[in-house]
């Protein structure tokens, strides 16, 4: 088999908000091929996090309007399904971890109660059997002492042990996308380090496909595949990662990657990106991030450039991207 | 050197009672969140402290500020001991003392105009009238990149970014001695903590301001203090210039958190495994005996255990407290 885990086409979310329609993401296509690890990066309100929500349909539906011309995971389309079938695949298919951990935890249930959970209903194992399984995700998560930890409940626990509980749990059913929305910003970075080589060696191991969702391109650096960056809720890059970090072809890309912190070279002054990021209520005729661009020509003002694929594995929406990118 | 330094601490302790029984309300113990610290801040520099949640940053800064009591030990301000001061003189000092909060949503009130959230601290410690008022409120925004027409308008108009410009500004407007930024960027943006990171920068430069910069994020910090303290369960563990760090950390704690960091360069970023931490921050209340980085230092020997290492200077302005040093 080697169909995309995840086919995204021509995805638009729009929510009521009081003062008028939000639009959260315009028109994104995106796959993920098995095993395939894609970082998602742009900064709040890009719709990076409103994107891999939409998959499956975490958002409040009376408020949220998701149109899509495909939205498919594993072969199967999502388009249309009950609330019951999409959560059949929460779990077995796809998984999340989200960056708050206390408040995607249930407080009033055990942290064994919750691994088991899934287990039971996905796979009907019997109790005893759920409860060996989960004493082994949490070895494998490395928490020490699981005997005593499946009983505790969450507020038991540190910040970066909840993060840990918060992966077996995703883990449990074995999807086959994995979805990470900022799994490591509350946390300290030296714990951060853990949180990410554990997800990358059991990445590696099962051979699942994850998302990461982040607004960190230096911690992409050592994850992902390939990386997709958003602004104003669309994709204005998508590139592998080596392209990506040594020649981005958007100017955004250069200005958010030339505005990330550099621990390899920390002294050499840093120019920001001027302005601030559009207003989500206010659609522009053309391109969002011309107000703020350096390179912007009179066209990109009025004219909405399409993401448009430059040589094999690279697209871009820029009209006047930097030379360096041209392939 | 003549200059009077503008923070000199000495032995500063900031301990919190922690009551455990309810009903009784007795205070069953202590934590020291700042642990006997030294540190001299000097005119004109930006100290950056560093280090992860817990190891007592922010109550050092706010210590320094006077805005928690100290329990035990000194500290002058402008060679002057305030440790103890009171009253009308410590209202007096506040004008010379700033502070910048890490949440510019929390920070400013929501009912005041921008105008009159940076007319306020004139209006107070000032006897200007209101056309002086007016011209250095419009100066300072101009000088903080916010545009004119912001002043009329209430905080719930604008982004983070262009809050923590508001809440800089305000800071600043006094031309105070002595400004502590809490975290500033964190709750921001990436590309915004640059934007806000450069306007500290020119502040600094246009009003010969003194900070102090708590951070969690010493990648940052690296290119933008003149000098670094790191901190660990309320200890200093090292202080040096920000190139004495970089080129030569010596605590494994420091080269922890430096190996850490995240690089955005793919092909450099899986190359310095090496150094990582095993374990979590241990409770302060309890702290380890010894060296209180013992129990996580992949160098620990067993007189780490025994005896707290003393912070020693190891040439130019850089010290660290650490066995690898004292007994080499």
């Amino acid at each position: 088999m080697t169909g995309p885990v995840l086919e995204v086409q021509n995805l638009s979310v729009t929510f009521q908000g009081d003062s008028g329609p939000v639009h959260a993401v315009r028109d994104l296509s995106l796959s993920v091929a098995p095993g395939e690890v894609i970082g998602i990066v742009g900064e709040s309100g890009s719709g990076k996090s409103v994107t891999m929500m939409s998959v499956l349909r975490l958002l409040d539906t009376r408020r949220t309007e998701i149109t899509a011309g495909r939205l498919a995971v594993d072969g199967r389309s999502l388009l249309g399904l009950s609330g019951r079938a999409l959560q059949d695949m929460r779990g077995p298919v796809v998984s999340y971890i989200f960056q708050d951990p206390l408040t995607a935890l249930n407080p009033l249930l055990t942290v064994g109660r919750q691994i088991t959970e899934g287990l039971r209903r996905h796979r009907g194992l019997s109790r005893a059997e759920a409860r060996a399984w989960a004493m082994d995700l949490l070895r494998r998560v490395g928490i020490p002492a699981p005997e005593l930890r499946i009983n505790q409940l969450p507020h038991q626990m540190s910040g970066g042990m909840r993060q840990r509980v918060m992966i077996a749990i995703a883990l449990a059913c074995d999807p086959k996308l994995l979805i990470a929305d900022e799994p490591t910003t509350a946390l300290d970075v030296t714990v951060q380090a853990e949180i990410v080589r554990l997800v990358q060696s059991i990445q590696a191991e099962r051979g699942m496909a994850m998302v990461w969702v982040t607004h960190d391109l230096a911690l992409l650096a050592r994850l992902a595949d390939r990386v997709v960056v958003m602004y104003a809720g669309r994709i204005i890059e998508d590139a592998p990662a080596r392209t990506l970090y040594a020649a981005p072809g958007h100017p955004y890309t250069a200005g958010l990657l030339a505005s990330t912190s550099r621990i390899d070279d920390p002294f050499t002054e840093q120019a920001p990106i001027p302005g601030t990021p559009p207003d989500p209520r206010v659609i522009a005729p053309g391109c969002s991030f011309a107000p703020r661009c350096s390179r912007a020509l009179p066209r990109c003002l009025n004219e909405l450039p399409d993401l448009v694929a430059q040589g094999q594995d690279h697209r871009l929406a820029c009209f006047n991207p930097l030379p360096g990118a041209r392939t | 050197m003549t200059a009077v330094s503008v923070i000199r601490a000495e032995g500063l302790t900031v301990e919190f009672g922690v009551r455990r029984l309810l009903i009784l309300g007795r205070k069953a113990g202590a934590v020291q969140a700042v642990s006997n610290v030294d540190l001299v801040v000097e005119r004109g520099e930006t100290l950056a402290v560093v280090g992860e949640s817990g190891c007592g940053k922010s109550t050092l800064g706010r210590a320094l500020l006077r805005s928690v009591p100290i329990t035990a030990g000194r500290l002058e301000f402008m060679g002057r001991d305030i440790t103890r001061l009171e009253g009308e003189p410590l209202r007096a000092l506040r004008r010379q003392f700033q502070m910048v909060f890490q949440d510019p949503y929390a920070s400013l009130n929501p009912k005041m105009k921008i105008f009159d959230t940076l007319a306020e601290p004139l209006r107070v410690h000032t006897t200007d009238n209101a056309a002086t008022i007016r011209d250095r409120v419009m100066e300072m925004m101009a000088a903080a990149g916010l545009a004119p027409d912001f002043a009329d308008r209430y905080p719930h108009a604008f982004s983070g970014g262009q809050r923590q410009r508001v809440a800089i500004a305000r800071a600043v407007i006094l031309r105070p001695d002595f400004v502590v930024a809490d975290e500033p960027l964190s709750a921001l943006d990436v590309s915004l903590q640059l934007q806000i990171l450069t306007l500290f920068r020119q502040l600094k430069a246009q009003f010969a301001l003194t900070y102090l910069f708590i951070s969690h994020d010493l990648a940052r910090v690296f290119g933008f203090a003149d000098r670094i303290a790191v901190m660990y369960l309320g200890k200093i563990v090292e202080i040096g210039t920000a190139r004495e760090i970089y080129a030569a950390p010596v605590h494994p704690y420091t080269r922890a958190l430096i190996a850490a960091a995240p690089s955005p360069d793919p092909a450099r970023s899986t190359a310095r495994d090496a150094l990582t931490l095993q374990g979590e921050l241990p409770s302060p209340v309890n702290p380890p005996k010894g060296c209180r980085f013992h129990t996580r230092c992949p160098m620990a020997m067993p007189v780490c255990a025994e005896v707290e290492p003393p912070m020693l200077g190891i040439g130019g302005r850089h010290a660290v407290a650490c066995h690898l040093v004292t007994r080499p």
